[in-house]
């Protein structure tokens, strides 16, 4: 059964370029979904779009068979989706733990060491760890929030190899393991091969392709 | 975790900031002290000078002239009754604070001889009586012709008291204490000769010498008669003159002093008086007398008009900063408030936070600036008001170290001025924050990416 569903969005960007133009889909938990897509194809958007980040000027949104635009953007902010950003988007005056503890009321730390960082890392200055580090304390936040969906945008984009490897590890054991929606925007071949499902988005319109 | 920790946290980590912010805070919240300070001590200095100093205005009878046939002759004694001073003070709405009633006669007793004037002889040997309610309060007193060497002033509730001079006193080896009997007498002059009026005396009073004065400074003309000698003058209760028959109860002949509490008032309180029926107002005359207030009243009003000044200048100014400031931070935390919204926080949490750490700030440099000011106020209200004092020469206002300090921080004004920066700081920031209120979070995700 799909968690989240979509039907028909449209998006124009500043009222003239048209991103979207009737995009449908259906996603499900357990699932990693990868999108891919050339640059400013709209692959952002989409996600911004089924995260509650922004309205669609077209199109229904459902979370659970519910429209999220009649139950809120803030609440299924809050309580259906979690981010990961290419730039962590964290709080730099809160440290890992307490970033984390922003969207849940668990302990942190066992997710953070899950993660991969040690106790005294967990409680430094976010802007002392490295690019990978604040990625896992990014993971780490989305993962306590118990939200079902995970909306990812190129959470590898900025790291090297070795831990963009660790990093698609994480999201497929969150998809796998935790059963999880994951749904994951990138231009990483590599992580792409990782998904159960890759979705490509050409001229507006979303196409379920070949891993 | 909710919105306290994270202020918290802010606060606690942002420390430069915090430092910049709480300063700003600190100065403006000590300025605008200062300035309300100064606003209200100057206004209560004000009523404490017009107070002390006071003001006053009197109704003085005057004899009409009257030409008949070809004679010119004195018209009738005007006079002033109690219920027409009972009216003067109804009208003032409590703002007369004393008055004072003079009526003349003149006295005789055996046991006094009078210093001899001219044409002094038995039957002349008589002093002036002028009979007031309060001696301090006469004209002579008042401007220090006259001292009081000892004992006391005769006041309202008196009867049968007189004070003597020291010149009558020694003449006659008397003191505070003795007493004495007088009687009923009247000047006049026949043949060139000067005659007591009321030769068959049937009218006595015992009294009290209960004050001896000085009148060294009153200059005698060389034709004054005895009664007219500045040492043979009784100044007296108004009793006795009714009580030795030369006074009708509750009418008065002299110029009645009405002093008030507050100079600004006169005016209107003077055109109120003369609206009074019961007086007769072709025979009386009103003067007033607020010199003394005149003299420093310019003064005080700059020093108000500074302050006034400085509050707007300070008020602007801080409003016109602290917008400046906070906008400058809260836009540079927009990127903050995307991530907040993007983990489902909502917009009012958000500002609520930001109003929240500027409200610490607020709190803490106000505490600061109050404790400080409360401190350094009485030092700075002995600079401030000392130069006043000096520069009107009056003694009127007590600011050493026993006085009052005027720029003591009111507690309500004070928690006014709180409240206000609070409401202001709760503006600014709502003023501030209507980027964040206008953008959608990926449009700040956007832009901060």
């Amino acid at each position: 059964m799909s968690i989240l569903e979509f039907s028909n969005l449209k998006y124009t960007y500043n009222g003239k370029q048209s991103i979207l133009r009737g995009v449908n889909g259906k996603l499900e938990q357990g699932k990693l979904y990868a999108i891919l897509g050339p640059s400013g194809c709209g692959k952002t958007t989409l996600l911004s779009l089924l995260g509650g980040l922004d309205r669609p000027d077209n199109g229904q949104i459902l979370f659970a068979g519910k429209d999220i635009a009649e139950t809120g953007l803030a609440d299924h902010r809050r309580n259906h989706v979690s981010f990961i950003f290419q730039s962590y988007n964290l709080i730099d005056y809160l440290t890992p733990v307490e970033n984390v503890a922003l969207t849940s009321k668990l302990p942190p730390l066992p997710i953070l060491e899950r993660l991969g960082l040690s106790k005294e890392e967990a409680k430094r200055n976010v802007l002392k760890l490295s690019g990978g580090q604040q990625q896992r304390v990014a993971i780490a936040r989305a993962l306590a929030s118990e939200a079902p969906v995970i909306l990812a945008d190129e959470p590898t984009g900025n790291l090297d190899e070795d831990t963009a490897r660790d990093i698609t590890e994480i999201l497929k054991e969150s998809a796998h393991q935790m059963g999880k929606c994951v749904v994951v925007v990138t231009h990483s071949n590599e992580l792409a091969k990782q998904a159960d499902v890759v979705l490509r988005l050409k001229r507006g319109e979303l196409f379920v392709g070949n891993k | 975790m909710g919105i306290f920790r994270r202020a918290a946290l802010y606060l606690v980590r942002k420390k430069g900031k915090a430092t910049l912010l709480f300063l700003i805070f600190f100065l403006v919240s000590g300025l605008l002290l200062i300035c309300f300070s100064i606003l209200d001590g100057t206004e209560q200095a004000s009523r404490d000078l017009r107070a002390n100093i006071g003001a006053a205005f009197y109704i003085r009878p005057y004899v009409q002239m009257i030409l008949e046939d070809g004679v010119l002759s004195e018209g009738t004694a005007p006079v002033i009754s109690e219920q027409s001073i009972n009216e003067v003070i109804d009208t003032s709405e409590g703002q007369v604070k004393a008055y004072n009633t003079e009526h003349y006669g003149y006295a005789k007793s055996e046991q006094i001889h009078f210093l001899p004037g001219a044409g002094d002889n038995e039957t002349s040997n008589m002093g002036q009586v002028t009979a007031v309610r309060d001696s301090k309060l006469t004209d002579v007193f008042l401007n220090e012709e006259y001292t009081l060497l000892a004992g006391r002033h005769i006041q309202p509730e008196d009867e049968n008291k007189i004070l003597i001079s020291a010149e009558l006193a020694a003449e006659n080896s008397l003191e505070v204490g003795d007493v004495l009997t007088l009687t009923h007498a009247g000047l006049d002059q026949r043949d060139r000769e000067y005659i007591d009026t009321i030769p068959e005396k049937t009218v006595f009073a015992e009294v009290e010498i209960v004050g001896i004065f000085q009148c060294d400074g009153a200059a005698d003309s060389a034709d004054s008669p005895t009664a007219g000698k500045a040492a043979n003058h009784i100044y007296s209760d108004s009793h006795l003159l009714v009580n030795l028959q030369e006074q009708q109860e509750g009418i008065y002949e002299g110029e009645i002093a009405f002093y008030i509490a507050d100079p600004l008032e006169l005016d209107t309180l003077l055109k109120r008086v003369e609206a009074i029926d019961s007086i007769d107002w072709d025979n009386h005359i009103l003067r007033e007398n607020d010199f003394q207030y005149e003299q420093i009243a310019g003064q005080l009003k700059n020093l108000q008009n500074l302050a006034v000044a400085l509050i707007a200048i300070a008020a602007v100014l801080s409003i016109v900063i602290l917008m400046l400031i906070l906008m400058m931070r809260i836009r540079g935390r927009i990127h903050e408030a995307g991530i907040y919204l993007s983990l489902g926080k909502s917009k009012t949490e958000i500002i609520g936070q930001l109003t929240l750490e500027a409200w610490v700030l607020v709190f803490t440099g106000f505490l600061l600036a109050f404790l400080l000011w409360l401190l350094c106020s009485n030092t700075v209200n002995r600079l401030l008001f000392g130069i006043l004092v000096q520069g009107t020469g009056t003694a009127a206002l007590q600011t050493g170290s026993s006085g009052l300090n005027y720029l003591q921080p009111d507690p309500l004004c004070t928690i006014a001025l709180f409240v206000g920066e609070l409401g202001a700081v709760l503006l600014t920031v709502l003023a501030a924050s209507g980027l964040i209120l206008r953008l959608k979070p990926k449009e700040i995700l956007t832009r901060m990416s």
